[in-house]
């Protein structure tokens, strides 16, 4: 063999190892976190029972932790205990919490709420347009937006409580 | 199909083809509107391109065709068009609202990608690291066509000499490849030697040729 045989196999090797080596490096089906660092986007949505609507301007000032879920989702009741939890601990101190039900029906996340318990109030989003302005690609996803409106951290999946309760000492 | 079938699916064309070209007719608009609206709903940054549209038949092509360029965020391997989850019709019935307010292509484009990233487009755009995926094949179609050139160059070359030697560290060309045919030489291979038995056959033929042709004897002085 060569230098010349090996200079044409380095030419074809190197570049595909490179391109595969940069791709090892991420986790494909993880989507790109394109909002965090962003001002969170507005929205002006009703509860669970249409009696009181929330927008977020007029939270300014304030931390919000926004939780998007589903009744169907595992992950969601799995979660739902640690955010009632900081919950409890954080609202007296000024942080609003806030659940938008996500793909499903006010019945069934009424259900839910009887049947794990409830500390803060969800929101229904018709047409999904805030969980989309969100960029939300499935639940839970959860959004710590600051007293500023930038969107500081965006939990996939469910919450950790630890990271959670660092973020918020932080703002307060 | 029939002749209204016919028209309506050509009319749905013409429509479709107008509005992804980032325009509506003038008669797609409803009574009272002059234009596209002037400011954008909650969530979108921009008013749509053109005024809305009424038509179902271009609403449903247009929001099929944008939605086939979308990933779905939950399948991933499927366009928002073709997947059935939950994430994928939000998107879709997101993507119908915005085509009827009269929103283009390429600002409904722009709104998912501003929210997922380009992650979200099914052909990546040609940006950055992206040009890998483009660049590539060709890349190695290059070099592949490059090899064989190089290859069959080499074989051209190696043609033995008067005396049959080839040059220091190549092989002779074997008969009827390229290199005996591309330059003529006489590398055929001589025929298997015969046994007396073969040979007076064959001498038997080569006769009973000769007789027939009238050749076997010898011409006569005149």
């Amino acid at each position: 063999m060569n230098w010349k045989v090996l200079a044409a196999g380095a030419l074809i090797v190197i570049p595909l190892v490179t391109v595969l080596a940069m791709g090892f490096g991420q986790d494909p089906r993880a989507l790109p976190n394109v909002m965090e660092g962003r001002t969170a986007p507005q929205f002006h949505l009703s509860d669970l029972d249409g009696m009181q609507s929330y927008d977020l301007a007029e939270l300014a000032g304030k931390p919000v932790v926004l939780n998007f879920w589903a009744s169907w989702c595992v992950p969601c009741a799995q979660e739902h205990p640690w955010l009632i939890r900081t919950a409890q601990q954080y609202e007296p101190r000024g942080v609003v919490f806030l659940g938008v039900l996500y793909g499903d029906e006010a019945v069934n996340g009424k259900a839910f709420l009887k049947r794990n318990g409830h500390a803060f109030p969800t929101l229904l989003d018709p047409g999904g347009h805030s969980a989309l302005d969100y960029g939300v690609a499935g639940v839970p996803e959860t959004f710590v937006i600051s007293p500023q409106g930038q969107i500081v951290h965006k939990f996939v999946g469910p919450i950790e409580p630890d990271l959670m309760t660092e973020l918020l000492e932080r703002m307060l | 199909m029939s002749a209204l079938g016919l028209g309506r699916r050509l009319l749905g064309g013409v429509l479709l083809g107008l509005v992804l070209a980032g325009g509506a007719p003038a008669w797609a608009q409803p009574a009272g509107v002059t234009g596209p609206p002037s400011t954008a709903p909650e969530g979108l940054d921009e008013p749509a391109a053109s005024a809305p549209l009424t038509d179902p038949d271009t609403i449903e092509a247009v929001t099929s065709e944008v939605s086939s360029g979308l990933r779905c965020p939950v399948c991933q391997g499927m366009s928002v068009d073709d997947s059935p989850a939950e994430g994928a019709r939000t998107m879709k019935a997101r993507i119908r609202e915005l085509v009827t307010l009269g929103y283009n292509r390429q600002q409904i484009e722009d709104y998912f990608v501003d929210r997922y990233g380009t992650w979200i487009l099914l052909a990546p755009p040609a940006e950055g690291r992206n040009w890998t995926v483009y660049v590539a094949p060709v890349g190695f179609v290059v070099l592949g066509l490059g090899a064989i050139g190089l290859a069959l160059r080499r074989k051209v070359l190696v043609v033995p000499d008067a005396d049959g030697a080839t040059p220091p560290g190549t092989e002779p060309a074997p008969a009827g490849t390229a290199a005996s045919l591309a330059t003529g030489a006489a590398v055929a291979t001589p025929p298997p030697a015969l046994s007396a038995e073969g040979e007076a056959e064959l001498d038997s033929y080569r006769r009973q040729i000769l007789a027939e042709l009238g050749l076997d004897r010898p011409a006569e002085a005149t």
